[in-house]
């Protein structure tokens, strides 16, 4: 037995080594701590208002946010994650007043979020492994370790992927140009391409859905005042969610009365208010701010 | 607890830990392995214990008996008794609703309308596994072929066993049972095999099976909504699905058995390379077949009966029953009868082909493994569908024009684009292993080559199990339904 031992140890030196390079150099691992800053601030300062929701909601950030206002929407987040957040919420912060949760279409696609992971201490912290992703703390624990993370696995591979399909060359090329510099056509090639990825597979995670259905209950138990609300995009973006998809989500959405339901999809036309296809830049997100402000009352600035 | 869990790690570290320090202690082991077999299983749910704890001493007051009776009506007394309790069992958890709702739609066809009590009845998992096993103990002692045995702890542990608990190999009394009655002791080598076997069996699930799987259950779940060239790489996924997932299964339990010092039997001899339907049988779930050969085929008669079509209905009974063993669902009947006029097709085929020998040898080789691989793969369509409607617009698709539509895209749609090219990979590791060890007790044979290349391959074998392991969590073995 000894000798297999010693035949396995190279092995095991190796595969740690690796491991705590990784987790030390990945940009995976930069992400998850400063998605766990954000939250950890958020359990801090336990604003009166938070946003829930994918990078889109996310952009709220180019404000000079009030104190009373929670950024907890991350990009890439799904449903999933937006519920597990109002369980860390429903423990930390007893004096949330609103909650903004997208209700994006494409919130409902059946992607699986990359960030899953990244809420596993809260997971633990919270004693409730089972209920959201049917882990046990011994997976939620094993998950630290980056090779034996599912997640940071997909994302590795898929940047192996991306750096050979681009021959060596690891970054997009688009994302240095300026929205407004690019041609009509251009937006609306990207903005197309880019909406058929994000609206793949709409309303068809039963799961997903109940864990919405949850998620809002939950906040209506507490009497946590829940405003749905859709950030303004490229209307070629928004074009590839199907006619039959939106009316579903529409519908699901008007059945689970929301306290109100904001939706400014097409509420910003102007190439000067987008970052790009699907997201705001500062002026975008000001001018936003003003009609957020003036459907609620609530004001986002400091 | 699944074997491709971190939790089964842990439970394994912990029980070969106390058996590796008891090896000089028969009863601790058996006590250890009793245990630890029941912790195993009440990892589930609990409460089906009950069901292995009836079988279990049922088969032993039962075995005792005959073998003590020589009455011979006695004796056929009592292994009814037995078989009525095993399939008693197995009838009512598994296919109960399926024989009600069958009988309902029956009578329907002659008018008669009738609300069915139809049942919601949990299926234990794995209760086809052992109750078959237990069944051959009193069928074998009643046959004269084996003793029964004398020690309730060991005979308990031989049906509770917990590495081909759940989904086999089946294991026959002589053959495991003897292994329960002497000590176990260390075996370096044994230990070593077993664990390379186990990481065989672990690639063959989470590399081949689950990420074939990702792709087969999208394709078979919304099936309407592909082409029928999507449909094809839907149902060969499948074919590599349910190979890496029930062989990986056994290849980890014969591992884990073979580090404790146990021998289990081989269950898969790479049935994709069989040339024939025969063949596959002999090379696929070999412990059921043979099962069915010792249990149903020889009892009609097999092949030792006058009349060439008694010996043909007995093969159809056989393949059918064995289809009707997986699941109370039409479907796996069908698959079973498919499998049967497959074999009668082939060995007409195979005799007129014997008589024209124009090819050379090796070509009709390929050929029949491909013929085969085709015959086996179009069979699994019947397993996979939902239901027989559902197999069959699947089938309709597939025969459409829409075969020649390019797959490509619609695979993008499905996932992450560099899967699809991790499956191959890994298939093609997969081949090249099964085709230069076709014959050997597993495929991953690497023992005669020199150290270097034997230390690149098992490299090689942990770099595809971390990193091509597909990455939508510990999934079930599919065979655990059975």
């Amino acid at each position: 037995m000894k000798s297999i031992l010693i035949k396995a140890t190279p092995f095991l030196i190796v595969f740690f080594t690796i491991n705590f390079f990784v987790y030390k150099t990945s940009p995976f691992y930069k992400q998850e701590s400063k998605y766990s800053n954000r939250i950890d601030s958020i359990i801090n300062s336990k604003p009166k208002v938070v946003f829930l929701g994918d990078s889109h909601s996310e952009s709220i950030k180019l404000l000079n946010l009030s104190e009373n206002i929670g950024n907890l929407a991350f990009g890439a987040d799904g449903i999933k994650e937006m519920y597990i957040k109002t369980l860390i919420l429903k423990k930390y912060n007893p004096e949330l007043k609103y909650v903004f949760i997208s209700t994006e279409p494409q919130m409902f696609n059946n992607s699986i979020s990359s960030n899953s992971t990244f809420l596993n201490k809260y997971l633990l912290k919270l004693n409730n492994s089972k209920e959201i992703y049917n882990k046990s703390k011994l997976n939620l624990i094993t998950e630290k370790i980056p090779l034996l993370n599912d997640n940071y696995l997909r994302y590795f591979l898929n940047n192996i992927y991306s750096i050979i399909r681009n021959g060596g060359n690891k970054s997009d090329n688009n994302t240095s140009i300026k929205w407004t510099d690019i041609s009509s056509s251009e937006k609306e090639k990207i903005a197309s391409s880019t909406g058929i990825t994000d609206h793949n597979g709409i309303m068809t995670r039963d799961e997903d859905l109940e864990i919405y259905k949850k998620l809002v209950n939950n906040l209506k138990l507490r009497n946590v005042k829940v405003i749905g609300v859709r950030f303004p995009v490229n209307e070629h973006y928004l074009k590839q969610c199907n006619k039959e998809d939106l009316d579903k989500v529409n519908l699901f959405i008007n059945e689970l009365n929301l306290d109100q339901n904001l939706d400014y999809s097409l509420s910003l036309n102007s190439a000067t208010y987008f970052e790009n296809e699907d997201h705001l830049n500062k002026t975008g997100m000001e001018e936003l701010s003003k009609l957020i402000y003036k459907d609620t009352g609530i004001d986002l600035n400091k | 607890m699944l074997f491709n869990s971190f939790e089964f790690v842990v439970f394994f570290v912990i029980v070969f830990s106390l058996y590796y320090k008891s090896y000089n202690n028969l009863k601790f082991q058996n006590t250890l392995l009793l245990i630890s077999s029941y912790v195993f299983y009440g990892w589930w749910d609990w409460r089906f214990l009950s069901l292995i704890l009836i079988s279990s001493v049922s088969d032993y007051i039962i075995g005792k008996a005959i073998d003590e009776n020589s009455n011979k009506i006695q004796r056929k007394r009592l292994l009814i008794l037995s078989l009525f309790i095993n399939l008693g069992i197995l009838g009512f958890f598994k296919y109960y609703n399926f024989f009600t709702e069958s009988f309902t739609d029956f009578i329907a066809l002659f008018g008669f309308e009738s609300n069915p009590l139809l049942l919601k009845i949990v299926l234990p998992v794995g209760i086809s596994f052992y109750t078959f096993q237990t069944m051959s103990y009193t069928i074998d002692i009643y046959r004269g072929k084996m003793n029964s045995n004398k020690n309730l702890l060991q005979f308990m542990t031989f049906v509770s066993f917990f590495p081909q608990l759940v989904a086999g190999p089946i294991e026959r009394a002589s053959h495991l049972l003897p292994q329960f009655n002497k000590k176990r002791k260390f075996d370096v080598f044994e230990f070593k095999e077993g664990a390379k076997q186990a990481l065989w069996g672990l690639f063959k699930k989470i590399v081949i099976a689950d990420n074939c799987a990702f792709y087969a259950n999208q394709i078979f779940e919304n099936s309407d909504s592909y082409p029928g060239s999507v449909l094809v790489i839907g149902v060969i996924f499948f074919a590599f699905q349910i190979y890496g997932d029930f062989s990986g299964y056994s290849d980890i339990a014969i591992g884990i058995s073979r580090m404790m010092g146990i021998d289990l039997m081989q269950n898969f001899k790479s049935p994709y390379l069989a040339e024939n339907i025969q063949d596959f049988w002999r090379r696929w779930h070999i412990s059921l077949s043979t099962w069915f050969r010792d249990y149903v085929y020889i009892p009609l008669g097999g092949s030792k009966v006058d009349s060439s079509l008694r010996r043909s209905l007995n093969i159809i009974i056989t393949f059918t029953v064995s289809g009707f063993w997986h699941g109370a669902n039409w479907t796996f009947i069908i698959w079973g009868a498919l499998h049967s006029l497959f074999y009668f097709i082939q060995t007409a085929y195979s005799k007129n082909l014997n008589t024209v020998k124009i090819l050379p040898a090796s070509l009709v080789k390929v050929f029949n493994i491909t013929i085969t691989f085709i015959a086996v793969t179009f069979a699994w369509i019947f397993f996979r569908a939902e239901s027989f409607t559902h197999a069959i617009s699947y089938i309709s698709e597939i025969a459409s024009s829409t075969i020649l539509v390019n797959p490509l895209s619609y695979f993008k749609e499905m996932g992450s684009s560099i899967q699809p090219i991790i499956i191959v990979i890994s298939l093609i590791y997969l081949s090249v292993f099964e085709i230069a060890n076709r014959n050997a007790s597993y495929s991953f044979q690497v023992g005669h080559y020199r150290t270097p290349v034997k230390t690149l391959i098992y490299c090689s074998l942990l770099l595809l199990l971390i990193f091509f392991r597909a990455t939508n969590g510990a999934q079930e073995f599919i065979y655990f339904q059975f």
